[in-house]
């Protein structure tokens, strides 16, 4: 199988990311989206700045979305500047990132024809691409996400390093996605340190066959 | 049409509204912009304050009435991509706003729990119970405020389809101007 990834550029690409984002995201975890507000309590969830598609032949398979500013961490996880830098320092990076200058992978989903394939966590591994993560930024941002601790796992699989930053407060648009035995967390990645050179510098635009990744069977 | 189900006071229509607008909205389209569930209820209500001396007032009911019914058919249809009909007729003594949409069968089994109940009750005693018991609370609170009858009718599915809701909230025109 191959995967054509590509950054959504045409407002009509926009529209078909949000679409599958949000029909997933509503039927599972009863969440709607909003350009212009949010209110975790009402589970009205800002919408992210920039999607990364994955193709099927001609069939939208996987999105990823992404913040360049006003991070979920930061904004609903409270994770601070000074939080960050203190991970940077226990890593011994030092001047290489501005610890104010994140991202955020978030709203990851995979067409349910493909639910179960070995995509999910590829496309994860995949969305840390310097393509899409670093795309117009003045110097490389950090990385960040929040995740329940199964889905963490999942990040990892490809050899994706997380580092953990802090527990995630309880909001209700996240009842039905933690559970006290799967509780969620927000997350730092120091893009040259924990993505694999593979998927760090994976080519965006561009055509990717799987099998190296998943296994020719598929 | 022997199959329909009815839940609650359904308010049978009068032959032919006054005034009336329609509009088929596309739920999906609304769980990826919430605001546009505000900005149709806004517009059928400008829409229909023409026939009201008391616009104002009349604009607020209105609009706060289609926006529940219109939130409702974007959290609870059973395909996100099935349109859905929204309606408000204005029949002189009596004003029904509608919804119609292919429901989900929670929300037809939650329907087929609340609304005779609300028919047969107090709806401030329906609003208290559902508030202590932590669930929806936006058709007791039309018919608390508005004194609004909330009915239903069901009509069961074709093979492999979803049963199709019709919700449909009455008022008279004195409470949509609140005289």
């Amino acid at each position: 199988m191959k995967l054509r990834l590509e950054i959504a550029a045409r407002s009509a690409d926009v529209l078909r990311c949000r679409q599958l984002v949000g029909e997933v995201y509503h039927r599972r975890y009863g969440v709607v989206f909003s350009s212009d507000t949010y209110d975790l309590d009402r589970k009205i969830e800002p919408w992210p700045h920039r999607f990364l598609m994955g193709f099927v032949r001609d069939e939208l398979a996987a999105v990823s979305g992404l913040y360049v500013r006003n991070t979920y961490v930061e904004r609903f996880g409270l994770v601070d500047d000074d939080e960050v830098r203190a991970r940077l320092r226990e890593a011994g990076v030092d001047g290489e990132y501005e610890p104010a200058e994140r991202r955020e992978l978030t709203k990851l989903v995979i067409a349910p024809r493909l639910l179960n394939s070995g995509l999910g966590p590829l496309f994860i591994a995949f969305a840390h691409a310097r393509a899409f993560v670093e795309l117009d930024a003045p110097r490389p941002p950090l990385v960040t996400f929040c995740v329940v601790r199964s889905m963490k796992r999942l990040v990892e699989r490809h050899g994706i390093r997380t580092r953990h930053l802090k527990p995630f407060p309880h909001y209700k648009v996240h009842e039905h996605y933690r559970s006290e035995r799967n509780p969620m967390d927000s997350y730092l990645v120091i893009p040259h340190l924990d993505v694999p050179a593979a998927f760090r510098d994976l080519r965006i635009p561009g055509e990717h066959a799987l099998g190296p990744w998943l296994g020719d069977e598929r | 049409m022997s199959n329909l189900t009815v839940l609650g006071a359904f308010h049978e229509a009068p032959a032919q509204p006054l005034s009336a607008i329609e509009m088929e909205v596309v739920p999906i389209d609304l769980v990826t912009e919430w605001r546009r569930c505000g900005m149709i209820a806004d517009f059928m209500a400008d829409y229909m304050v023409y026939g009201f001396e008391r616009r104002e007032t009349a604009r607020s009911v209105l609009s706060t009435v289609m926006n529940e019914l219109v939130e409702n058919a974007a959290k609870f249809s059973a395909d996100a991509r099935t349109p859905a009909r929204a309606s408000i007729r204005n029949h002189g003594e009596v004003v029904l706003l509608e919804i119609r949409n292919e429901a989900s069968d929670k929300h037809v089994a939650s329907l087929k729990e609340l609304l005779p109940v609300l028919a047969h009750d107090d709806a401030t005693a329906v609003f208290r119970q559902r508030l202590q018991d932590r669930r929806g609370l936006g058709l007791a609170l039309l018919a608390r405020d508005y004194r609004a009858t909330v009915g239903a009718t069901v009509e069961p599915a074709d093979a492999g389809g979803k049963a199709t809701v019709c919700l449909r909230v009455a008022m008279s025109a004195a409470e949509v101007e609140q005289r």
